[in-house]
């Protein structure tokens, strides 16, 4: 557990390690890459979800209306922080990530940028044909950067590989590990090589579990408490997870970037390896930057609380971000409307509790004592 | 600015009618006439859209159906200084003040019917494309589940450099997408050469779009960008209709006449600027005022030229719109972007630019730090940036704006 801990906190020192040895290190943004390609192209994928503070090199290209989450990433990139990376694929997911794949060739030079453009719309066949186009084309830049031909057999293990790690980690939910451990093994998939990953997870869901001495192990507090659901973008930081627990929230289901929507689903195993990633990964749960005309979203958050047992929901959302704050006001009504209590939390990077984060917490756990 | 009220003289009247545009008041009549048309059809078996400015407008002229704007309303009640109030009534209902402020003020006049001119009629349908920016597919998912009414999304991926054969492609399929979309919902059929009369239609009027901002490229400008932001209404609107085409003609005409009598929109023009991002819609008056004062016009922009369109090939018109509406401004990297302004520059022989960072348009503004760079690198010329929000003025200090201002254009030259 010690070391998804570790990882999740600081993945940088273990990868730069690895790319000093040979093994080469591909960063992307978003839960939309396709983790299975890069890895059969003989890199290790890491997601970048914390670089350095905003600072210098993020002021000098950026508004402060964007979100820190973008700003810390270019910082990461321009300051040299994520030199170690043979290259980074960029999703067009939002516009702020979408000008920043262009702002990167000027701030960091001669950073390699793969570009992955996920349709908006998800549910259309002309939008499931352009997904694998450009599953194909980022397939064919990983061969280039690669020196060699990606084949068929390689792309199957890798995407069994991935599954197998997804069913590890959904192994371990409901296993009372608490936030921390939880959240912790979820960041550690996306940020280091697949196969330690899988022997991890796969030792820590084997034998009796003395859980709450795993939890102790992680560093949070003991398991146990009043079911919450979150909903959010990227959280990154194990301390969001700790203040839940210091509030005696524990999470039972979520619809989060870094959470279950990364997670959740498995690739297709026969068949075009190419279509099936792309199936998988337009069809996944989507996330607030896709078309969602079957209000998606808002049906598996009523439905996901009712089966987690939450008695409360927390909205986890990067602060400037805009496809988060159009689908608050309807997800929040309908929670009203279910008689679920909920909260907003502002997410900056870096994460310092506010006192208003505290108000808000305080108030939800009262609010769901009441409800019992 | 001190403003010290006195009589003007004949003289000066006499001047400042030969300056005015004589168009502006046919535009104000054109846009009249067509919101009493929108409006009066509201409850009829009439179609109403509302639409993107960015989006495919002529299928919906071709199946006769009443194009609204709420981008166009929200520069209106942003002029009027009645946009924060409706983005204040969305900011109720839990929408964050970070959101763009025309869609939260839309949201707002969708719920109180307020606005200069009692809010837009309700729609049938609706149709966004992502082409300007992916803020407007959240509001019209919005606005779909306020009013209950189907949406079209027209997705456009982001263009660097050439168009890929698989964009055009995803686009193109679209297209056709969105005919049959149309198809079903007005029950009429498609009419290929009715739709092929109205992509003429567009394409000239935003022809003599072009033409009339080229006319800036004369010192003096016959007009500043000022006007070009109020007199692009109807190719905005209504391009693909003949009165477009009829306004465009007039005021194509007018800038001609001007040019030939020597007629300048400032009483003296020293210094020609270009104008990057949308308008600061409830600062105009202001901004008017001080530009004129400082003997400076802002003869080109990035922004009206939005609505210049090039390239249809009547043969396969679908698959030429697709591709144009694929590859505006918004929609192509910065390298594209740079070598834009640089041409402007060029042409309109401009002193400098002025950048409105607008809170509200991400991807208008995210990149304005290295434009700005880029722009001094390859002209030689300065560049300002200017913080605001299109209709938000609760995010503008003006008097740190006009003293930046003024700053920028007393060190040109």
């Amino acid at each position: 557990m010690q070391r998804l801990v570790e990882i999740a906190r600081d993945p940088h020192g273990a990868l730069r390690e690895a790319a000093r040895e040979g093994k080469g290190v591909v960063g992307y943004f978003c839960s939309y890459v396709p983790v299975e390609l890069i890895h059969a192209a003989g890199f290790t994928p890491v997601r970048m979800l914390q670089g350095p503070p905003p600072g210098e090199v993020a002021g000098r290209y950026m508004q402060p209306f964007c979100c820190s989450f973008a700003r810390s990433l270019l910082e990461g990139l321009g300051d040299g922080t994520y030199a170690y990376l043979s290259a980074v694929v960029m999703p067009h997911t939002c516009d702020t990530i979408r000008n920043l794949s262009d702002l990167v060739e000027t701030a960091a030079p001669g950073t390699r940028v793969m570009r992955l453009m996920v349709p908006t719309v998800t549910h259309t066949a002309e939008a499931a044909d352009f997904m694998l186009a450009e599953t194909e084309a980022l397939k064919e830049a990983l061969e280039d950067l690669a020196g060699e031909e990606l084949d068929r057999e390689r792309l199957f293990q890798s995407i069994r590989l991935y599954n197998r790690c997804r069913d590890a980690l959904a192994g371990l939910k409901g296993s009372g590990l608490g936030n921390r451990a939880l959240y912790a093994a979820y960041l550690a998939f996306q940020l280091m090589d697949p196969e330690e990953f899988l022997a991890l997870a796969s030792s820590l869901s084997r034998g009796p579990a003395d859980r709450d001495a795993r939890a102790r192990e992680a560093g949070s507090a003991e398991s146990g408490g009043a079911g919450v659901a979150l909903v959010g973008g990227p959280v990154p930081q194990l301390e969001v997870f700790d203040l839940l627990q210091e509030y005696g929230l524990e999470v039972v289901w979520d619809d989060l970037c870094t959470g279950s929507r990364f997670a959740a689903g498995a690739v297709r195993e026969n068949g075009d390896p190419l279509r099936a990633l792309a199936e998988r990964y337009l069809g996944r749960r989507p996330c607030p930057t896709k078309r969602d005309p079957d209000n998606r979203r808002e049906e598996e958050l009523v439905k996901g609380v009712a089966a987690g047992g939450a008695r409360g929901v927390v909205f986890l959302q990067q602060a400037f971000c805009e496809f988060h704050s159009f689908d608050y006001p309807g997800l929040k009504k309908r929670l009203d409307a279910e008689g679920i209590p909920s909260v907003r939390l502002d997410l900056e990077h870096p994460f310092a509790p506010t006192g208003q984060m505290r108000t808000r917490l305080q108030a939800l756990s009262e609010m769901m004592g009441e409800g019992r | 600015m001190s403003e010290e009220k006195r009589e003007l003289t004949e003289e000066e009247k006499a001047d400042r009618e030969r300056r005015k545009i004589k168009s502006a008041g046919a535009m104000r009549e054109l846009m009249t006439k067509y919101y009493i048309e929108a409006k009066g059809a509201e409850g009829t078996d009439r179609h109403i859209a509302w639409i993107t400015s960015g989006a495919p407008v002529e299928p919906l002229i071709a199946f006769d159906v009443i194009p609204v704007y709420p981008e166009n309303h929200g520069a209106m009640c942003g002029a009027a200084h009645m946009n924060v109030e409706l983005c204040e009534v969305a900011e109720g209902r839990g929408f964050s003040r970070d959101l763009c402020s025309y869609a939260r003020g839309d949201i707002g006049s969708a719920i109180t019917k307020g606005g200069p001119i009692g809010g837009l009629p309700r729609p049938t349908f609706l149709v966004a494309c992502n082409n300007i920016c992916n803020t407007v597919f959240k509001w019209y998912e919005e606005l779909a589940r306020f009013f209950d009414v189907p949406l079209f999304i027209f997705d456009t991926p982001f263009v660097r450099g050439d168009l890929p054969p698989h964009i055009e492609d995803y686009s193109v399929r679209q297209m056709k997408e969105y005919i049959s979309f149309l198809e079903k919902i007005t029950g009429k059929e498609y009419d290929e050469p009715r739709f092929v009369e109205v992509a003429a239609r567009s394409l000239f009027a935003s022809a003599l779009w072009k033409d009339v901002l080229a006319c800036n490229e004369h010192r003096p400008a016959p007009m500043t960008c000022f006007d070009a932001f109020i007199l692009m209404a109807p190719i905005v609107t209504l391009r693909g209709t003949q009165e477009v085409v009829d306004f465009y003609q007039a005021l194509l005409d007018e800038m001609r006449q001007r040019i030939e009598e020597g007629i300048g929109i400032l009483p003296s023009e020293r210094y020609r600027i270009l104008w990057d991002n949308i308008p600061i819609w409830y600062e105009m008056r202001n901004l008017g005022k001080l530009f004129m004062e400082l003997e400076t016009c802002l003869v080109a922009d990035t922004y009206t030229s939005a609505w210049t369109f090039e390239g249809v090939d009547a043969e396969r018109p679908l698959e030429s719109m697709a591709r144009i509406y694929t590859e505006v401004y918004l929609n192509i990297n910065l390298e594209r972007m740079a070598e834009k302004i640089e041409s402007l520059a060029e042409r309109y022989g401009v002193d400098g630019m002025i950048m409105h960072s607008n809170r509200s348009c991400k991807p208008y503004s995210l990149g304005q730090y290295d434009l700005a760079k880029e722009f001094t690198r390859r002209t030689g010329k300065p560049a300002l940036i200017i913080e605001a929000d299109h209709t938000d003025s609760r995010w503008y200090d003006r008097a740190q704006v006009e003293a930046r201002i003024r700053d920028f254009v007393e060190n040109l030259l």
